[in-house]
């Protein structure tokens, strides 16, 4: 075994090891007062010697004297390696004379030039370009088995587009057709609507005995449901005393024992709180407070249509109705369920008219003046959904789904896969979520793509004690559909790697030998 | 609304150890018990006490004393005795051991071993006999005012042995340092049975606990021999700081405990979720004191493996501090060393422990780990990323998930199908993998049957296998301290085919233990019950400090079988827990710490704390086990890291990804240059080691070691020094930090170093003072000392060993007269070849202003290393001058009898010697102003001259 330093040899006749030999000009030597000297790249007022080129010391700032070393901290641009019968590679200055070989770099052992009088690694470019063309082979299959996927999504995109269009602009057509058919049966209501009026007698009669009559009704049922609120209360405070508990759990359980059952508690605990923390418990309501209005109002009702111009009753009616006895009650009913049991729409304002929309008007209606303004609801509705229909396949016309439309083939499409400790589902333009025993954690609803290729995914299921969740999905390229990797950089922020053969492109040889990786149990 | 409110309450109440679980004074009945005696004492003036030597049974010979102490019983009941050995060792320390003469009739019946368990020192003792060559040490009767002493000297120590009471009296020219039962508060609780209790108790004794344990989680403790602590006091006369006895999460400096319900407590535990400033027990124990003060130092090593609370008082006499020390069992065995500085308690404690192996030199870079790598994917793409990201390291970690199920010395074949391959392709770039390996054996598979049809597991108090709770569930624990067990080890862990576990594994492998206390998740206090029983019958209360050691030795030793035929010789293990002489064997971390400022900066205290009682090699890991770090708190623990002797990344598995490259930047920028620059000092690291290895000094070292005549330094715990290598530094450890003050500590000159960038200007004070410096985010403050030399190697590599043969650049600060002088220490870093066969290179330089020159003289004669290193160079010298070198306009180098020029360019007051390439394998000197050279001569000429090209 012979150990030189030989700190001449880095100068060989005609190439300086390491320069990229597009570059040999730049190390052209000069001659100064009969010696062979050197000026430094970025640098000319630095004059050295010729031989101080590769001479294991760094002269230059640029570091441009010493391509061939690792001497210098900067280099102006990486290791050349030659490769010759391979392809020439380029290797960072570090790994230089380590005594490592880097043959996935350079296969002509070259980075080891001074490690043992460059014995250390010897020549290996054409084994490793045998391993190369193989892997060539196999890699180009592949592409071309993703490419000819893509292309068919592609053709997938495309007429799916064309469908979309077609399909709005028929649509566009018949609204038309039905907005001039909605205003002829509007005329025809007006027309009938001077006919019938003054027929509200009936209407009057239906309500006589007010209040009274309303509570004698009602008060079986609230205090039915006096009752039923008290039971739901006493079963509410049982889920605060639960939730005091676990929380108790998750504050002091000793997550170092790592037990799989108890982690998995109170994770899902974690996610349970952290969301229901953002719902809006309104402290003023009272549910006894509240039925001691409804006993109220049942008592002191007065039937509205008794106080009130028939001209204004009509008015009402025509857009919204009136409050009757049923409705009010209805109304009440509505209110309390709604608060109680905390669905969303309980804060929606008008919830009383809008229902009455629905509700028959009037009984005194004459049956011809019904079915028409019925007719003319249909329609209207009719309308309405088709002009939702319509903005939203321009909507989705106008969203970007990448070059060619491609993600639209795949949208509806559902990857899942497991990834350490989780399974992941993901949708392309739905949702992503995680499970696990059974739990399932929203990570995000879909939300715009960035660059062509990232898809942004987010309002997620909130965090412990953190943000809502949410993720950004890289696509690459690869036949298969498969999520590849996850990441939380920060915290509920998952960045997901997900291969589709939607992103394959043709490679280049670089990028083909940018990926190969040497096998080296086999040189 | 209410209701989320109500929620974040409690979030703020979240966090924190669980004190409950574990005992305090109060609720341990032995120390309960001897704080109850002494207090009884303390309050009566005319105490006598019961303690006595019988001067009848007192031999003296050369180097040792011998007598029975007598304890005085009351009830005429016959007195016990308790034979007392004193014997000198080298270097003037004591050694005092005070045993029980116990009748073994009265333990008919019983299972367990009768004696006082004595056996500490066999696991703490580098060897079993204690170094006393110096049998000529006189040991002399004398006599004043008719009480009869003897009195043992030793240079200008003196030391007196009282015998009614008894009582040691350390004084040094005639100034009292030390008293051994001052206070008279020795108390060893003889054997009685229980019905006779109350016969033996005395009137200034409890008997709280004695035969049973009222704490919550240890009621089912048998206390089968009933109490039998031992407790004695130590005054340290006007000794204001006392430090040591690890492991607690405190100050540098001991803390006064009387008033405190927890004196500080050495029991091994798995204590979750510590606490900083805290005397409450850790993983770890080490039983060692040190007292220091301008002028004179003191060492005390308790030799105890029982579960031990040691009271600090330092307010009954303010400027002295008073010791009590109590221990549940064993016998009382002392050793008291003396010394003018503190480096030489180090070096006597070593003498007797053994110093820290000199480790593998890529141990010393750094470790990446977290709970965990999930597979082999994820481990070769954290290789590679390190790579792509111009981060060095040497050690990539897998926590318990690489094993099926828990079962250690099985891995999980669906993520880790091809351990061999991955360790080879780890290998390529000379980087290692440890896995972990825990002392608690899943029921039900091969190793752990095989455990218990040997007998080598831990008994219950029936003497039948003990069954715990640990991670894999229902477990059973190996037994280290069963000889047997070590045959059983090393089969686990043999180089060979046959073993299917690791057999053919690269030998860039090396192991963690973890959970070594031993951690019983459903045991008292988070370990074994205390009336289990080891080998030899030994309950576990006597053994319990010295299982954790004996565990990690037990790998050590099985790994050195499996890597002594191989080139990487030197194991590394890594222990959580750990007693006196875990140095010899293992390295060491403080647990499980938090992403919070404040364990940032606790680690200091405790890695200095561990490095002054005789541990050096010990870290904290890096951004905080517990919790995600802010970005900000992850780039100021780097940049604190690098300095940890054992530096090393990990994060808890609820975690986020928090590798170098994670949180962008400016952050990884500033990480990758904190982590290069630990690179760069590793020589200076390796050698720091290695005189630790020899003799004690820690690797980071408390200010006042290196100026120990001002008493304002003996309080610093945030600054430090590496080794003797004159390197000061004072990590930013405070959020948002725009400037620090830092203690210029002496007189000296101290040279700006920051981030590793010498500036040849230098800072200098009259004494002690605090200068406050500026620093940004990128700001790692570092001095050198006027009058260093230290080498380093400042090109980036993969990991250590792709350094060896790059070349070294030596940094010089002058001191105020113009000189310096540094040290280099250089071997293979990895085989034993530097202790077999003396091949390593100790390196002496010298800067002398007055013979205007600079040399380097080699005082080892390494043989192979030298062809190994005959091309490495030192290729660059800087010298800070701060003005004080004259006349270096030109300079010449001579080695091995050839001269040539080396050009020397001056920028103010930085002098560089460029491209020197001299070669560091022989002696050399530079001189300067001398004009007498010709010929340029080129070194690799010189060298092919002198023959050092040999075919070797």
């Amino acid at each position: 075994m012979k150990l030189v330093y030989p700190f001449i040899v880095g100068i060989v006749s005609s190439s300086i090891v390491g320069v990229d030999p597009a570059d040999s000009a730049l190390y052209e030597p000069l001659i100064e007062n009969g010696k062979k000297v050197w000026k430094c790249l970025s640098d000319p007022s630095i004059v050295l010697d010729y031989e101080q080129i590769n001479n294991n010391y760094c002269d230059c700032p640029d570091g441009s004297d010493e391509p061939g070393t690792n001497a210098c901290a900067k280099n102006r641009k990486q290791f050349y390696c030659a490769n010759v019968g391979h392809f020439p590679g380029y290797i960072e200055h570090f790994k230089l004379n380590d005594g490592v070989c880097d043959y996935d770099v350079c296969c002509d052992g070259s980075d080891e030039w001074l490690f043992k009088d460059g014995k250390q690694c010897p020549n290996k470019c054409l084994e490793i370009n045998n391993q190369y063309r193989k892997y060539k082979e196999g890699a180009i299959k592949q592409l071309e088995n993703s490419l000819a996927i893509k292309k068919k999504l592609e053709s997938e995109s495309l007429n799916m587009r064309k469908e979309l269009q077609e399909g709005s602009q028929i649509i566009a057509q018949e609204i038309e057709a039905e907005e001039i058919r909605l205003s002829g049966l509007r005329q025809r209501l007006e027309d009938h609507g001077d006919n019938v009026d003054g027929d509200d007698e009936e209407n009057e009669d239906s309500v006589e005995e007010g209040g009274a009559l309303l509570y004698n009704v009602l008060e079986p049922v609230i205090s039915k449901l006096s009752t039923a609120i008290d039971h739901d209360r006493n079963e509410y405070k049982k889920v605060h005393q639960l939730e005091d508990i676990l929380l108790k759990l998750i504050n002091n359980y000793n997550p170092n024992f790592n037990d799989a059952a108890v982690k998995e508690a109170v994770r899902t605990y974690q996610d349970y709180i952290s969301n229901k923390a953002d719902e809006n418990v309104d402290e003023t309501l009272n549910s006894q407070a509240l039925l001691q209005e409804v006993v109220f109002h049942t008592r002191t009702f007065v039937e509205p249509s008794q106080q009130e111009s028939k001209d204004t009753v009509e008015e009402t009616s025509a857009s919204y109705g009136a409050p009757t006895f049923s409705n009010m009650v209805h109304y009440y009913f509505e209110l309390l369920i709604s608060k109680f049991l905390n669905a969303p729409e309980a804060e929606e304002e008008g919830k009383f008219y809008k229902r009455e929309e629905q509700a028959p008007l009037k009984k005194s209606s004459s049956i011809a003046y019904t079915s028409l303004s019925q007719e003319i609801e249909i329609l209207e509705q009719e309308i309405q959904d088709s002009k939702k229909h319509f903005s939203s396949i321009e909507k989705d016309l106008s969203l970007d789904y990448g070059p060619s439309d491609i993600l639209r083939a795949v949208r509806g499409q559902w990857v899942s896969n497991k990834l350490g400790e989780y399974n992941y589902n993901f949708g392309f333009f739905d949702t992503i979520y995680q499970d696990g025993n059974g739990n399932n954690v929203h990570i995000g609803t879909f939300s715009t793509i960035e660059d062509g290729h990232v898809l942004v995914y987010n309002r997620g299921a909130r965090c412990w004690n953190g943000p809502q969740r949410s993720a950004k999905v890289k696509l690459v390229c690869g036949e298969e559909p498969k999520l590849l990797s996850v990441s939380e950089p920060e915290k509920c922020e998952y960045h997901f790697e997900l291969q589709t053969p939607i992103v394959c492109q043709e490679l280049t040889e670089e990028e083909l030998i940018k990926n190969f990786k040497v096998d080296y149990t086999q040189l | 609304m209410q209701f989320t409110v109500f929620f974040l309450l409690f979030l703020h109440s979240v966090w924190g150890v669980k004190d409950y679980l574990y005992k305090s004074c109060d609720n341990s009945g032995f120390c309960y018990r001897n704080r109850h005696f002494a207090n009884q004492i303390k309050s009566k003036d005319d105490y006598e006490s019961r303690y006595s030597l019988d001067i009848d049974t007192l031999s003296v010979s050369a180097g040792q004393l011998s007598a029975i102490i007598v304890k005085e019983l009351p009830n005429n009941l016959p007195a016990v005795e308790l034979p007392l050995s004193i014997t000198i060792l080298d270097g003037g320390s004591i050694h005092v051991k005070i045993d029980e003469k116990r009748d073994k009739k009265s333990f008919s019946g019983k299972i367990v071993n009768f004696n006082r368990y004595d056996e500490a020192s066999k696991w703490a003792f580098q060897s079993k006999t204690l170094s006393s060559s110096n049998s000529s040490a006189v040991i002399e009767a004398k006599s004043e005012n008719g009480d009869a002493f003897y009195e043992y000297s030793f240079s200008d120590y003196s030391f007196k042995f009282e015998l009614d009471p008894f009582k040691i009296i350390v004084a040094r020219q005639n100034e009292i340092q030390l008293i051994v039962n001052d206070q008279n508060l020795l108390n060893i609780e003889h054997f009685r049975a229980k019905s006779e209790n109350k016969n033996h108790l005395t009137p200034e004794e409890s008997d709280f606990d004695s035969f049973s344990d009222s704490f919550a989680d240890a009621k089912d403790d048998t206390i089968p021999i009933g109490p039998e602590s031992i407790a004695l006091d130590f005054t340290f006369n006007n000794y204001k700081y006392v430090y040591g006895i690890p492991e607690h999460a405190d100050s540098l400096v001991l803390k006064d405990t009387t008033s405190s319900d927890r004196p500080y407590r050495l029991y091994n535990v798995d204590i979750f979720e510590y606490e900083t400033d805290s005397r409450m027990p850790m993983y770890g124990a080490i039983p060692f004191l040190l007292a220091s003060r301008p002028g004179s130092s003191l060492g005390l090593f308790w030799v105890n493996s029982a579960d031990t609370f040691i009271d600090i008082d330092k307010t009954s006499d303010v400027g002295s501090t008073k010791t009590h020390w109590i221990s549940e069992n064993g016998i009382l065995e002392f050793i008291i060393m003396v010394g003018s500085t503190a480096n030489e308690i180090n070096k006597k404690y070593g003498e007797i422990t053994g110093y820290t192996q000199l480790p593998q030199l890529a141990s010393l870079g750094y470790h990446q780990c977290r709970w965990n790598y999930n597979d082999e994917k994820d481990v070769l793409s954290i290789n590679s990323l390190m790579d792509e990201h111009r981060i060095p390291y040497d050690y990539l970690w897998l926590d318990i998930e690489y094993t099926d199920s828990k079962k250690y010395f099985t891995w999980n074949k669906d993520t880790f199908p091809n351990p061999e391959r991955m360790l080879k392709e780890l290998d390529h770039t000379d980087r290692n993998l440890v896995i972990i390996i825990d002392p608690h054996l899943k029921t039900d598979y091969f190793i752990s049957n095989e455990a218990i049809n040997k007998k080598l597991t831990i008994n219950t108090f029936e003497n039948k296998p003990y069954y715990g709770h640990c991670w894999p569930g229902e477990s059973v624990w190996i037994d280290t301290l069963n000889p047997s067990s070590q045959q059983f080890w090393d089969k686990q862990f043999e180089y060979s085919k046959r073993n299917e576990f690791m057999g053919r594994l690269s030998t860039n492998l090396q192991i963690w233990n973890d959970m070594n206390e031993p951690s019983d998740f459903n045991g008292p206090e988070t370990s074994s019950p205390r009336d289990s029983l080891h080998y030899d019958l030994w309950e576990h209360r006597s053994i319990h400090n010295v299982y954790g050691l004996s565990y990690h030795e037990a790998t050590y030793h099985a790994m050195i079988k499996r890597l002594e035929t191989t080139k990487r010789q030197r194991p590394f293990v890594l222990t959580r827990s750990y007693f006196a002489g875990s140095q010899r064997t293992a390295a060491m971390w403080t647990g499980d710490n938090m992403s919070k400022w404040e364990y940032l900066k606790i680690s200091l205290p405790m890695i200095i704390t561990s490095g002054i009682s005789g541990m050096p090699f010990a870290g904290a890991d890096v951004g905080g086990f517990f919790g995600n770090p802010s970005k900000e708190l992850l780039t100021r623990w780097y940049q604190t890291g690098i300095w940890y002797p054992f530096f090393r990344a990990h994060a808890h598995i609820d975690s986020r990804r928090r590798e170098p490259w994670v949180p962008g930047e400016p952050y990884t920028s500033i990480i990758r240059e904190s982590i290069q620059l630990r690179y760069s000092l590793l020589p200076v690291f390796y050698t720091a080691f290695y005189h630790s290895s020899i003799e004690g000094t820690p690797v980071i070292k408390p200010v006042f070691y290196e100026s120990p005549e001002h008493l304002e330094n003996y309080d610093v715990e945030d600054q430090f020094f590496i080794g003797n290598s004159g390197v000061m530094v004072k990590p930013v450890t405070e959020e948002n930090a725009a400037s620090i003050e830092v203690l210029i500590p002496d007189s000296e000159l101290y040279y700006s170093f920051d981030n590793g960038n010498a500036l040849p200007n230098a800072t200098t004070v009259s004494g002690p003072t605090s200068v406050t410096k500026s620093v940004d985010l990128h700001t790692i403050p570092v001095f050198l000392k006027g009058g260093s030399i230290i080498a380093t190697k400042s090109r980036h590599r993969r990991s250590s060993k792709l350094m060896f043969h790059d070349p070294f650049t030596l940094t010089i600060a002058l001191d105020k007269n113009g000189n310096a002088k540094g040290k280099l220490y250089v071997d293979d870093g990895e085989s034993f070849d530097f202790e077999n066969s003396g091949e390593y290179l100790d390196i002496e330089f010298e800067l002398s202003n007055d013979s205007r020159s600079i040399t380097s003289r080699v005082i080892s004669s390494p043989n192979n290393l030298a062809k190994e290193l005959v091309d490495v160079v030192f290729e660059k010298i800087v010298i800070l001058s701060d003005g004080y070198l004259q006349d270096y306009e030109s300079a010449s180098v001579e080695q091995n009898n050839e001269k040539k020029a080396i050009s020397v360019t001056t920028e103010g007051k930085l002098i560089t010697l460029a491209n020197s390439k001299i070669s560091i394998i022989s002696d050399w000197v530079i001189k300067f102003g001398e004009e007498d050279i010709v010929e340029d001569i080129k070194f690799d000429q010189v060298n092919e001259e002198n023959g050092l090209h040999d075919e070797l």
